[in-house]
């Protein structure tokens, strides 16, 4: 009996002009949409890929610690081509250095800081707003729009109860909602496997199927609450008046609202950390000017140059003081800039647990409506949202205290720090540099001979090595697997679950109740 | 005839269900947003005068000081927040704010939303502290709340005037009297306008009321001027999507059709069409390089300066005073060159919105939101101008202390020669001081009137359309 | 009229409405198997509310209807396995063709087996013109359509129709038509109850006619008893005459 009414209902539905409109509007919207983010992905890990290589590179070629600037990479995901997140409005790679823990990405696709006019479409949000309004429309006049035009009177004018019809509307409803999302679903993957530069593993299967399958929970509680609503009025009107008031405004007023709001009061509340810095900074100063003041320094000879490798070479050939000089400053400087960008780290969480804070009221509030609900999870599930940005900079400030290490396990703040050459001396050398010492034992003012001595230095072109950085620790970063994703959004699967369980009992307690005349 | 038509319907209307619901919804957002806007506004207008402290006591210590003081400081010219901003906001909050003037040079860089501060370098991060918010489809104004929602009201109250009355039975009725076709979609037509109209000038009204009553946002009368402007603008606008229904009433057989393809309608032109363009930002066409290549750019300038002075440089080297006279006449080169590049960039950057502007056209809602960001004075039209003061203030600066210190070298752009600059303290009253200057109504209206001329045309083809269609309806 | 049992029955019905109307006022009515009852009335007299109670859309507020002994109220479905209904002016599934609506209310009905052919021939019985067979409904005229509506009852093959002014806006031939059909199913022994307000039809096709006023039962005459008093006189003094209620 039910798949009687399942099949008519279908059939109907697919037939109306209603349907045939939204899922041309969707196919057209996400492909359209699913071809530009796809050359924008391939976009993206064409510059994590040369970023990778090029950090590489550099790596190989590192002749001193001061020189050395690894960066970490945020790989772009193939997902994002579906839910395009916050992935391309946030940087892409991470400066490693020991004075500063990393607290955020740089680089990014979003160049234009006027681009945040212009918003765009994805799978997610096609589905979001075409396909709710297709469910609304499916739904909003399912018994209603029977009651008005006499055929509801007629179909409970047999031995089938009423429950059975309310189901078969429903799953006529999901089933006409399903076969389009399918459709766009399987587009949207065909287009990634046919681009060759794509490489996709199983977990980006496993992740769209999930999506597909949260899709389908989400649409079935917009049809359950269309059915009611329908089932508690006495016009198709008043039915559609009101689901699409709370489309409008689930849909797009509030998540404008919530997070307008949490974006000011988040910047109302995170202003410790640039009220205080200046006073960390100038802490920081005082500290490395009063750690300095113990060591004598040489006479001065030396002024800056162009190029750092004539520097390099003066200190080089400069008086042996100078060298020791040198040793010793680097190493009291740096490390009281690691330390201090410990501090700097711990005036910062204080404002990163004020802004989680309010994210996390944020979130539940969103979560607690089926389309912000489903956006979330969405954003989960593709790995595109905050919360995986969030991970990735956790992350980050982990490897930087493992790089730290590093550094301190290679004594990178001595000689190596700055000095690229070999302590050995040639004969050439040794000569030159007992007449610079001759001169500036004297007294000489050596500004004028600089130039000369350097020209000579110049000559002589000493052997440059670069580090052995076969130790340096590497950053790995793997996404979730599906069980992990589905154990994250467990509270909000439960919150699309019930409400399709509830506004199915109030669906069917309405209907139960629902008089079917026509002119009733 | 007219009279007794136009009585019925209005009588109909404001006894209505849907009239009250209008006033009531229409209402209620207003002012829930107005209240939203002033706890908002008081934030940013400290933030404002913040920076407008922090500037005065860089000029102060300037003025006491010129020589010595911190001529490397860097002047933050921001947009003031103006009140106009609770008409349109057009995205204001999340583009950039103004420019970092680096005093005594040609330096101005775009300043962003939010820099990160540890002191290593500069750029756009996104930080943990931050809100990460998503793009957002919409900008909080009352402009959005008119090309949203009351839209979507036009279209519902609109949608049934014809096909209601022909299932209603009435439309035979009426027409079997010696009345005009015309009348009834003009009296259809003004019904719908006055229901919209009604609150939403009402809801103005009491907003503006709030907005003096609590003091903390400052009405010229230029705000009336250009809130009256809105109303203007905003009723061009919904009539757009009172015909809309109208036409979708004209072209449908059932109600049910008519509603539909009248929402399909409203979808498309509201939601889709105007936030479709926004992917062809990745075109190539559109791309620009990120912040840190346009910095690294500016730097090559200066590095294929230093390259090209080299020689001349490396000869003088042992004559100190030679050399600086070199620095000195080649800096100011150097300087403009590379404020040149950032320049040509930002332009650039401006440019390709106004090309995605331009594509959104189409669109009556775009055509209404460029309108009143136009006539209110926000946005990038806002900006641009902005830039233009910021930049002939920056000028001007250095054309007062060059003139104040006797202009010894020529051109020196005090940056590399600090002793060009006069160590005498300068009076603080005579400083230039950035002060921000309205927007003329003249330029604003000028800026306005294409997008308004298409709304017009937009109506005009709409009227006409309705009332071919509906002369050749059939009424049965 | 046999010793059998009636196959509809109203028990001493009523009902009163929530705004205080009492639509329906101690009503007994014996529907017999072969035999045509049409209850005449003005609008608003109460005959589509008694067709509502046998269907259970609404509620009874004293007595009971029976459907061949069943009581409606207890046991809805059951009852409703055994009356067919014929709607006034149903629009049916626009988008689907004759047979594909009266496929799926067959279907509704508990006739789960037939085939093409069988369809057709109950529509070709009801005299529904062969090209409609296959057309979509939302061309249908209303005769066509009325048509198509009596075909689902017949094709219910239930031992009750109900019929709500079924003739309501049809032309002269296809009510004569519609009528002929209805002759037919009482000669197989189905229990038909009709409202309608075609005084000249019910005394055509009524075994037994009742004139209903404001609720009530005033009068019930059978064929035989018809042929020697004017049904339309009675029925327009009845009309004509004072209001029931004081």
């Amino acid at each position: 009996m039910i798949r009687t009414i399942i099949k008519r209902e279908f059939l109907d539905n697919i037939l109306s002009f209603k349907f045939i409109a939204c899922v041309l509007v969707a196919i057209i919207l996400t492909s359209v949409s699913t071809v530009f983010l796809r050359s924008d992905y391939l976009a993206r890990l064409e510059d994590y890929r040369t970023g990778v290589t090029l950090n590489e590179r550099n790596l190989k070629e590192v002749p001193v610690y001061s020189y050395l600037a690894p960066k970490v990479f945020k790989e772009p995901n193939p997902l994002s081509i579906f839910v395009s997140g916050i992935e391309r409005e946030t940087g892409t790679y991470a400066d490693i250095n020991h004075r500063d823990i990393p607290a955020s990405l740089r680089g990014g696709l979003i160049k234009n800081e006027f681009s945040h006019m212009f918003s765009f479409f994805d799978m997610s949000s096609v589905i979001t707003i075409i396909f709710t309004l297709l469910a609304i429309l499916l739904s909003y006049n399912a018994i209603t729009g029977e009651k008005e035009e006499g055929m509801l009177s007629l179909s409970l004018a047999n031995a089938v109860p009423r429950y059975k019809i309310l189901l078969g509307k429903y799953f006529g409803i999901l089933i006409s909602l399903a076969v389009p999302l399918a459709l766009l679903f399987l587009m949207g993957i065909l287009i990634v496997l046919l681009s060759r530069d794509i490489e996709v593993s199983a977990s980006f299967f496993f992740s769209m199927t999930l999506l597909f399958g949260l899709s389908l929970l989400y649409l079935s509680s917009v049809a359950f609450i269309g059915l009611f609503v329908s089932a508690r009025t006495k016009k198709s009107f008043t039915s559609l008046l009101v689901l699409l008031s709370v489309y409008l405004i689930t849909v797009f007023l509030l998540p404008l609202a919530v997070n307008g709001y949490a974006g000011r009061v988040t910047s109302l509340r995170t202003r410790n950390f640039e009220a205080n810095l200046p006073s960390v900074t100038d802490a920081r100063e005082k500290a490395i000017e009063q750690s300095l003041d113990k060591i004598r320094s040489p006479r001065t000879w030396l002024l800056p140059f162009p190029s750092r490798r004539g520097t390099m070479l003066l200190k080089r050939i400069s008086p042996p003081e100078f060298l020791d000089y040198f040793k010793k400053t680097v190493r009291i400087q740096e490390k009281l800039m690691e330390d201090y960008a410990v501090k700097i780290e711990s005036l910062r969480e204080i404002d990163d647990a004020a802004a989680a804070a309010v994210r996390r009221w944020r979130n539940i509030i969103l979560a607690m409506m089926p389309s912000t609900d489903f956006t979330r999870m969405a954003d989960l599930t593709a790995e595109t949202g905050e919360d995986n940005l969030l991970l990735f900079v956790s992350k980050l400030k982990t490897y930087w205290h493992s790089y730290v290490h590093y550094l301190d396990e290679k004594n990178a703040f001595g000689l190596k720090y700055f000095y690229p050459y070999p302590e050995e001396f040639t004969p050439q050398e040794k000569d030159l540099i007992e007449r610079i010492n001759k001169d500036y034992v004297e007294g000489k003012q050596l500004a004028g001979y600089r130039g000369k001595y350097l020209e000579e230095a110049l000559g002589v072109n000493p052997e440059v090595q670069n580090l052995d950085l076969s130790g340096l620790p590497a950053f790995v970063f793997h996404g979730s697997n599906i069980t992990d994703k589905i154990g994250v959004m467990l509270p909000n699967i439960l919150v699309l679950i019930s409400y399709n369980l509830v506004f199915l009992l109030l669906a069917h307690f309405s209907f139960n109740r629902y008089d079917p005349r026509k002119d009733a | 005839m007219i009279k007794y038509m136009l009585k019925r319907q209005v009588v109909e209307d404001i006894l209505s269900l849907t009239f009250l619901i209008n006033f009531v919804l229409i209402l209620g957002v207003v002012l829930a947003f107005s209240l939203i806007f002033l706890s908002d506004y008081r934030g940013q207008l400290a933030d404002y005068a913040v920076k407008s402290a922090k500037n005065e006591r860089t000029l102060r210590h300037f003025s006491e000081d010129p020589r010595n003081a911190n001529a490397y400081a860097n002047m933050q010219l921001v947009m003031k927040p103006r009140a106009e901003r609770f008409i349109s906001l057009s995205y204001e909050d999340r583009s950039p704010q103004g420019f970092y003037f680096r005093m005594l040079s040609y330096e101005l860089r775009v300043l962003s939303r939010k820099e990160d501060v540890s002191g290593i370098g500069w750029y756009i991060p996104v930080t943990t502290r931050e809100f990460i918010s998503p793009p957002a489809f919409f900008s909080p104004d009352l402009t959005f709340i008119v090309q949203f929602l009351l839209s979507f009201l036009a279209v519902i109250l609109a949608f049934n005037a014809v096909t209601g009355e022909k299932e209603a039975g009435t439309l035979r009725l009426i027409y079997s009297n010696p009345a005009k076709r015309s009348h009834l979609v003009a009296m259809k037509y003004l019904s719908a306008m006055l229901t919209l109209g009604l609150p939403l000038l009402l809801s103005l009204i009491i907003a503006t009321v709030m907005l003096e009553v609590s003091s903390i946002v400052p009405l010229a009368s230029g705000f009336l001027y250009n809130l009256m402007m809105f109303a203007l603008l905003s009723f061009l606008y919904l009539s757009v999507f009172v015909l809309i229904g109208l036409f979708c009433s004209t072209v449908t057989r059932t109600s049910r059709h008519s509603l539909v393809l009248g929402l399909l309608f409203w979808l498309f032109l509201v939601v889709i069409l105007p936030k479709s363009p926004g992917l062809l930002l990745n075109l190539k066409r559109f791309d620009v390089p990120t912040g840190e290549r346009i910095e690294s750019l500016v730097e090559k300038t200066s590095q294929d300066f230093q390259e090209k002075y080299k020689k001349e440089a490396m000869a003088l080297r042992d004559n100190e005073e030679a050399f600086m006279r070199l620095v000195n006449r080649v800096g100011p080169e150097v300087d403009q060159a590379r404020q040149g590049v950032r320049d040509q960039y930002l332009t650039r950057k401006i440019a390709i919105v106004k090309t995605l502007r331009k594509i959104n056209m189409i669109s009556p809602a775009s055509l209404y939101e460029y309108a009143t960001s136009s006539v209110a004075g926000t946005g990038i039209f806002h900006f641009e101008n902005f830039w233009n003061q910021a930049r002939q203030f920056g000028n001007g600066f250095i054309s007062f202390v060059k003139q104040i210190s006797g202009d010894k070298e020529p051109s020196s752009p005090f940056q590399f020669d600090i002793r060009s600059i006069t160590n005498k303290p300068i009076d603080y009253n005579a400083i230039p001081k950035f002060e921000e200057k309205e927007i003329r109504p003249g330029e604003r209206i000028k800026e306005a009137l294409p997008y308004v001329a298409l709304l017009a045309l937009y109506n005009l083809f709409l009227f006409t359309f309705v009332f071919y269609k509906f002369g050749r309806y059939d009424v049965r | 009229m046999t010793n059998q049992q009636p196959i509809l029955k109203a028990d001493d019905l009523s009902k009163r409405y929530e705004d205080g109307v009492l639509a329906v006022d101690h009503l007994n009515l014996n529907i017999y198997p072969g035999e045509v009852y049409c209850l005449l009335g003005a609008n608003g007299a109460g005959k589509t509310t008694t067709i509502n109670l046998f269907l259970n859309f609404i509620p009874p507020t004293t007595g009971t209807c029976y459907v061949n002994g069943i009581d409606v109220t207890k046991d809805p479905l059951e009852a409703k396995k055994y009356v067919s209904f014929v709607s006034e002016n149903v629009m049916l599934y626009g988008n689907f063709t004759a047979r594909q609506n009266l496929d799926f209310f067959a279907k509704l009905g508990g006739k789960t087996n037939l085939a093409k052919s069988d369809y057709y021939q109950v529509m070709r019985r009801v005299s529904l013109q062969e090209k409609a067979f296959e057309q979509r409904v939302k061309n249908f005229s209303k005769g066509m359509r009325q048509k198509l509506g009596i075909s689902i009852a017949v094709i219910k093959d239930a031992p009750g129709i109900l019929l709500d002014e079924p003739t309501s806006g049809l032309d002269p031939k296809a009510a004569e038509e519609f009528l002929e059909i209805l002759e037919e199913l009482k000669k197989e022994g189905k229990a038909i109850l009709m409202s309608t307000h075609d005084i000249f039809r019910a005394k055509e096709i009524g075994d037994r006619v009742g004139i209903m006023k404001e609720g009530r039962l005033v009068m019930e005459r059978t064929r035989e008893e018809l042929q020697y008093e004017d049904l339309v006189k009675i029925y327009i003094d009845y009309m004509k005459s004072e209001p029931l209620k004081i």
